[in-house]
């Protein structure tokens, strides 16, 4: 039986700041830039989620799209869609790189099989993408 | 010496189906499937990525010659699926839903074996449905 990955992308906005709390503006500014400005700002985030397993002999499908979507939808998406993110997730702060590491932790254990969870890549903007990859299963 | 590259050609087909399995009643067939289930179908403007891999060539510079690859790609995937309903000009999803999976699946069946009577190993093939869902199998990452 051969196993088949398949991509969801689902679509957010969100606000956020690259801040590290107990930082000065002046050490925020020198890591961050622009991105730690006071006031914040946004990105139409993009979230590509992979799943991996062999497609159901009779439906053909590695995991029912509504299934996937609900899970994705509650577990992401209406989390962080219109807020901040630094809300959303304060104890890290809300790079790309972070993002995609939550929104694995979120994800991982709602996909235990057949179809289970292989890659979450955050498209903070069309230049900027971030994966955070499941480590292959222990045996 | 020579290095080992991948490389991936995009090819496009615009194709029907409908995803329906006789091994399920109709009640169960419109709750797994939903809108896709409906009995006149529907269609996507398929975007298949295929990646070969292999040694580049030290004369030619190339793992394999594009319009070579252009040719099976016409000749075993273009031309039987585009402007087709897969159900029922397909035999093979005549028994089989024609998921993005199973397409996935197909393509790499149907593509394998030319693509070895030019001496070149097939490493994946992505189908994508829309830009929102696609289905890949990576033959280097399973070993297989």
């Amino acid at each position: 039986m051969r196993t088949v990955r398949l991509t969801r992308r689902y679509r957010f906005e969100a606000a956020h700041r690259l801040v590290v709390s107990g930082y000065t503006p002046e050490q925020n500014w020198e890591i961050y830039g622009k991105c730690s400005r006071e006031g914040g700002h946004g990105h139409n985030y993009e979230i590509d989620v992979t799943v991996a397993g062999v497609p159901d002999p009779v439906t053909g499908l590695v995991i029912e799209r509504e299934r996937m979507d609900r899970i994705v939808e509650e577990r992401v998406v209406d989390r962080c869609d219109h807020r901040d993110l630094n809300d959303v997730i304060p104890d890290v702060v809300t790079t790309g790189e972070n993002l995609a590491v939550v929104y694995h932790q979120w994800l991982e254990d709602a996909f235990t099989g057949p179809a289970r969870l292989v890659r979450v890549r955050v498209h903070e903007t069309a230049r900027n993408v971030f994966d955070a990859v499941s480590l292959p299963p222990s045996r | 010496m020579s290095d080992t590259v991948r490389i991936t050609r995009t090819v496009r087909f615009s194709a029907a189906h409908r995803y329906h399995s006789d091994r399920l009643s109709d009640e169960e067939n419109r709750r797994v499937f939903g809108k896709c289930n409906r009995p006149h179908g529907h269609g996507h403007d398929y975007r298949v990525d295929v990646g070969v891999v292999g040694p580049v060539d030290p004369v030619t510079g190339m793992v394999m010659n594009l319009a070579d690859l252009d040719a099976v790609l016409k000749e075993h995937v273009v031309e039987p699926l585009d402007h087709g309903f897969l159900n029922y000009d397909v035999e093979h999803f005549a028994s089989v839903v024609p998921t993005c999976e199973n397409i996935a699946l197909y393509v790499v069946d149907l593509i394998t074996e030319p693509l070895e009577h030019f001496g070149i190993r097939l490493a994946g093939v992505r189908v994508w449905e829309g830009n929102d869902l696609y289905a890949e199998v990576d033959l280097e990452e399973s070993g297989s």
